[in-house]
Parts: C-alpha cells; sequence; structure tokens
C-alpha cells in the first residue's frame, strides 16, 4: 500500500511495483507532453515583443528544467522498490514535476476554470484522465505533508 | 529575492531602455490555475519569497477567489528572475508595470 513519510532530511516512499509502473507509464506519457504545452510553458509577458526576447532568453532553461525534473522522478520510480528514499533536493524535484505533470494532464483533459471536480459527474472522477490527476495529487498532497512545521 | 541566473543573461540585450524605466518596479504577478494544489502554492510563495506562512496563505487565497495576486515588485531583472522560477515549479506567472 502506497504510503509517503518524513524521515530526516527528506522523505521516505513507499510505493508497490504495480504502483510504480501505473506512475511510471503516465510519466512517460506526459513527459513528452510537457515541451509542447502552453500552460507548462507559460507567457511572462501580454507585450508579444517582450514576451519574444523573455522566451528566448529563459525558454531553454525552463524546458532544461521541467526535464530534470521529471527524469528525477522516473528514475526514482524505477528502482526496484518498495521503498525509496528522497533527499530534500529530490523532494523539491518531485514537486515541481508533479505540479507541471498535473497542469499538462488539465491542459490535455481540457480542465481551463475552478469548478470543474464539482461540475463532473462523480463516477467520472475514476476515468482515467481524472483518476490519473488525483493520483498525482495524492502523491504531492503527501510530499507536502512531509514538509509541514 | 534569490537566485540570481538570468541576470548574466538579461545583460547580453541591447541596452533600448533608459536607466529610469530599467529601475522602476515590475509586479510579478501569479494567477489561478483550477488544478494546482492550494498547500503547493503557499509552499511556492513561502520557498520563493520568503513569507511567513499566514502571507503566503493569503496571497493564495487571493490568487484562488480573485484569479491573480501581486506576489512581489521588483525591478524588472528581478521581477523576470522571480517569474521565471515561479513558471519552473509549473505556476502561471506574469510581469506586469504597476
Amino acid at each position: 500500500m502506497a504510503a509517503i513519510r518524513r524521515v530526516p532530511g527528506g522523505a521516505e516512499v513507499e510505493l508497490e511495483g504495480l504502483e510504480r509502473q501505473a506512475l511510471l507509464g503516465l510519466l512517460a506519457q506526459l513527459d513528452p507532453m510537457v515541451p509542447l504545452s502552453r500552460r507548462a510553458v507559460p507567457p511572462a509577458y501580454d507585450d508579444p515583443v517582450l514576451e519574444a526576447e523573455y522566451r528566448r532568453l529563459t525558454g531553454p532553461d525552463l524546458q532544461e528544467a521541467h526535464a530534470r525534473d521529471v527524469a528525477e522522478m522516473r528514475r526514482v520510480l524505477a528502482e526496484p522498490g518498495p521503498v525509496s528514499r528522497l533527499t530534500a533536493a529530490e523532494v523539491d524535484a518531485w514537486l515541481r514535476a508533479l505540479a507541471v505533470l498535473r497542469v499538462v494532464l488539465a491542459e490535455h483533459i481540457g480542465i481551463t476554470g475552478d469548478g470543474w471536480e464539482e461540475d463532473l459527474d462523480p463516477p467520472a472522477h475514476g476515468r482515467p484522465p481524472y483518476a490519473a490527476l488525483h493520483a498525482l495529487g495524492w502523491v504531492q498532497d503527501e510530499l507536502l505533508a512531509t514538509l509541514q512545521d | 529575492m534569490p537566485g540570481e541566473g538570468a541576470v548574466s543573461e538579461r545583460a547580453k540585450r541591447p541596452a533600448a531602455e533608459g536607466a529610469a524605466q530599467r529601475d522602476r518596479a515590475w509586479e510579478v504577478v501569479v494567477w489561478n490555475d483550477p488544478v494546482t494544489l492550494m498547500s503547493y502554492v503557499v509552499w511556492v510563495l513561502r520557498r520563493l519569497f520568503g513569507y511567513d506562512q499566514p502571507t503566503a496563505t493569503r496571497l493564495m487565497l487571493q490568487v484562488h477567489h480573485e484569479g491573480r495576486a501581486v506576489v512581489a515588485a521588483a525591478p524588472r531583472e528581478q521581477a523576470e528572475v522571480a517569474v521565471a522560477q515561479l513558471h519552473a515549479h509549473g505556476l502561471q506567472a506574469t510581469l506586469a508595470r504597476p
């Protein structure tokens, strides 16, 4: 059964083989969508000239940062398990990766505004894309809980 | 505000702006996102800007209820660094002239 715990200097992620495979499969699917996502690579300026210059200077770094964070998460999930230790820096990388992957998935599903959780029929929350969104949110929420004062 | 990575990049730009315009504070705006966890937004605001829990929570709630919040104001270079860091954390953020 999945569990995430605070340990000195980081966190401990306990995931069984099937859970690891499910998350790894999801990450493998979402990873190539990140560079194409407007929500993962959003504009900084309204002004098109300022935005183009900003994008030219920062775009490659942002893409690299996203790729590094997701790769970090995939690397740990690929460990045999069931328990993986994350350093504090790895917890940060996971949190960022999860945030990015969730906005990419939300964009793909077509979630554009607040209230989507209430608007969706309760059974639809179990449909694969929504279930995936909730699963990634669960991991992120549990990791955040390990950082509480 | 932490992080100076973009400063050297910024220096490569043509010096088209006057000093007065460069030094004027720009607002760093965070926008609401329907799937990003509220607890995550609080964590990012604390992490990047050094806010205490009540301040970060107030700003997060402003984002949630009003759709946006100004989370910092700084000269353009610093504001750009902050926006780049927010983007790296998967948040929707823009720069705006006050």
